[in-house]
């Protein structure tokens, strides 16, 4: 009796190909994605961070440590275009650079120093969105005040510095170095701003292609045979959908927004944050609602739906950030993540919210977003010409 | 007096899907107010002509004309298409539902009210119109399904198979309705391998298989011209009979069944051999041919093969 019932669970699991996919496929697929990521995070981690230096003085350790950071293999020094502090911070506010090191006049070890004199500090502008990058470039300075400390006094690398002894050797660092906020203050949390748009993004999509099945449930039930008998037209009935789908994303999207500036004080109403929201949102919802329309034209049935949907949108989250920050995959993931729609979604969002940058710059955001919407709503269409007519 | 000219015409229609001929050169007319059977098998072509008229199913030759228009693109509004699933939104009430069709069917404004109100006292479905059609009878369902066909006042109406899944109760008052719209000049092409829907209800019955048509003309026609005026024999013995005892019979242990040519006539014999060979009838059943004789004699197979 039992065999019985095994054998036939057994049969219906080898002839569904949907619940083979999702057991046996999915898994495996999912952990070399993430393997990939995580594998390659180490080596993510020391991708060189983009940096720009000023050395407000010319002082022989201010030049040998500008030297030593452009040697750097974990820097990727950036030209600036006038050397001082402003222009530096500005390069890290634009998201250019991640980090902006400035070297004040008469910056010099701590070690040794006279305690009544002690040299001023290095400042780091820091955007920590990327707190990664802060400790690669603090570690880097570190280790470049000793080397360059130790070539101006000629001692052999290895063996101790020659004030090692006198005053001021039991400071903690060589080198007295300041973090800065570049972006927002200390209550100014970035996770925020990414943990919205990035489960905002996720639960769009798998909100509005659970919400695509419709057009499924009308093929299966017969409602579709009668919607085409009324002359509504594929084209319109695919119309009335979509926009359907993006307003409920919006809506969605909205919701999760408010909640995140409500209990988690993401700045989200003032008029520029709200012109920036909605320029990235609607242009979101259009290509999410697209995505949906077209993952319902290629499947079948609401069970194929269903199972695709989920391999796919996932695909498509880790790719483009919504799981984790995008600066933790190797660098050819990050390449292919930049073609997902959603990776674009949500560096509109980080502009807007943590950024702070205005209209004009999210206007790459906002073209790659509507025109991901416009060829996945014609790639829809063009599927879906197998339902207007019944003989197809 | 002159023939009126047909509603819909359907003139050797030819449809193939891949190497499966579906429709085989199918001919028929349909008068106004007419109620015409389309009978056959599953896969007979019988949904196939129903989406051919409805402008779904493009046809790989042959020609449809509605009203002496030939139909193409576009399904012509005069059609109404109630299809075999219950295609209704059924986490919408039914007045939602009849409001939805209707407005995609260009009704609108006070006119699309006033058809509400028809198609709700039609359905007899007043009572429970605001209520969502998930929690629906079968039966009440199948009559939205139809109304929502209907609601736009076509003059030609396609039903495939309209009565699936409903107990006889809820079908005669779906047959009811059905009535009413002919009367009031409505064509219904009804297509069903049901012979219970067919019987003495349309006006004119189509058979068809693999296609095509076989034969066509009223229940009495079809009957006359393919099996006969026979009547078909059952009876049922206290034991078993002797072989030989009625020929052309057929004997089956206790039961003997086959066909009266002339029943006033043969049964007496009948009745008479089987006495005199010492059994006595417990039961007796004496039928008129119908259309699953029909059916059989025409196709060489049951409808439900």
């Amino acid at each position: 009796m039992i065999t019985t019932v095994l054998r036939v669970t057994l049969l219906n699991l080898r002839r569904d190909r949907v619940a083979l996919l999702l057991t046996f496929v999915l898994p495996i697929l999912f952990f070399s994605v993430f393997a990939s990521v995580f594998a390659g995070m180490d080596e993510a981690a020391i991708k060189p961070v983009r940096t720009v230096v000023v050395a407000e003085g010319d002082e022989a350790f201010a030049r040998g440590l500008v030297d030593y950071l452009s040697q750097e293999s974990v820097l990727e020094l950036l030209p600036i275009e006038s050397r001082d502090r402003s222009t530096a911070l500005e390069v890290v506010r634009r998201g250019d650079a991640q980090v902006a090191v400035v070297v004040p006049r008469g910056a010099g070890l701590t070690w040794g120093s006279n305690p009544a004199q002690i040299p001023p500090a290095v400042e780091m502008l820091a955007d920590r969105s990327n707190p990664l990058a802060v400790g690669v470039v603090r570690g880097t300075l570190q280790a470049g005040a000793v080397a360059v400390a130790q070539r101006l006094l000629q001692v052999v690398p290895g063996t101790p510095l020659p004030v090692q002894g006198s005053a001021g050797w039991d400071r903690p660092e060589p080198l007295r170095v300041e973090v800065v906020d570049a972006l927002g203050g200390p209550d100014k949390r970035p996770s925020v701003a990414f943990f919205a748009a990035g489960l905002g993004v996720l639960f769009l999509m798998f909100a509005v292609a659970g919400r695509s099945s419709i057009l499924l449930e009308e093929r299966e039930n017969g409602i579709l045979q009668r919607l085409l008998a009324a002359r509504v037209g594929l084209t319109r009935l695919l119309a009335g959908r979509w926009l359907f789908l993006v307003l409920l994303g919006c809506v969605q999207v909205t919701v999760m927004f408010v909640w995140a500036a409500v209990a988690f004080s993401l700045e989200l109403f003032t008029p520029r944050h709200l012109l920036g929201f909605a320029a990235i949102t609607v242009p979101t919802a259009a290509a999410a609602a697209s995505l949906g329309l077209l993952l319902s034209a290629v499947c079948r049935t609401r069970t194929q739906l269903n199972g695709v949907s989920v391999v796919v949108i996932l695909i498509l989250a880790v790719l483009g950030g919504n799981l984790f920050p995008s600066f933790l995959m190797p660098s050819e993931l990050r390449e292919l993540g930049r073609l997902t729609f959603n990776s674009w979604a949500l560096s509109g969002y980080q502009k807007v919210f943590w950024y702070e940058q205005q209209l004009p710059e999210l206007v790459p955001e906002i073209m790659v977003l509507s025109a991901w919407a416009l060829v996945l709503l014609l790639l829809a269409r063009l599927l879906a010409q197998r339902w207007e007519r019944l003989d197809r | 007096m002159p023939a009126q000219r047909p509603i819909l015409r359907i003139e050797d229609a030819v449809k193939r899907y891949g190497r499966v001929v579906a429709l085989d050169g199918l001919s028929l007319d349909l008068q106004a107010g007419e109620w015409l059977g389309l009978l056959g098998p599953n896969g007979a072509g019988k949904t196939t002509a129903m989406l051919a008229v409805a402008g779904l199913v493009s046809l790989d030759g042959g020609r449809i004309e509605l009203d002496g228009r030939p139909t193409q693109g576009p399904v012509p509004a005069d059609i109404g298409l109630v299809p075999q699933e219950v295609a209704l939104y059924h986490r919408l009430t039914a007045r939602e539902n009849l409001a939805a069709f209707g407005r995609l069917n260009g009704l609108s404004g006070a006119m699309l009210q006033e058809r509400l109100r028809w198609a709700l006292d039609w359905t007899g479905l007043e009572s429970r119109a605001d209520e969502r059609v998930g929690r629906y009878s079968g039966g009440m369902k199948r009559r939205l399904n139809i109304a929502c066909g209907v609601l736009h006042r076509p003059r030609v109406v396609l039903l495939d198979e309209p009565t699936v899944g409903v107990d006889p109760q809820a079908r005669e008052r779906i047959f009811d309705m059905l009535d009413e719209l002919t009367e009031e000049g409505t064509a219904l092409v009804q297509s069903t391998h049901e012979l219970g829907d067919i019987e003495g209800f349309c006006d004119r019955l189509v058979v068809m298989d693999h296609g095509r048509e076989v034969a066509s003309g009223t229940l009495e026609d079809l009957i006359r011209d393919g099996v006969g005026d026979h009547a078909h024999l059952t009876l049922e013995l206290d034991r078993e009979p002797p072989d030989g005892i009625v020929p052309d019979l057929e004997i089956l242990g206790r039961r003997i069944t086959g066909h009266l040519d002339e029943p006033a006539r043969d049964l007496p014999w009948v009745l008479e051999s089987i006495g005199s060979a010492g059994c006595r009838v417990v039961r007796l059943e004496v039928r008129p041919p119908g259309l699953a004789e029909v059916f059989v004699a025409l196709t060489g197979r049951e409808l439900r093969e």
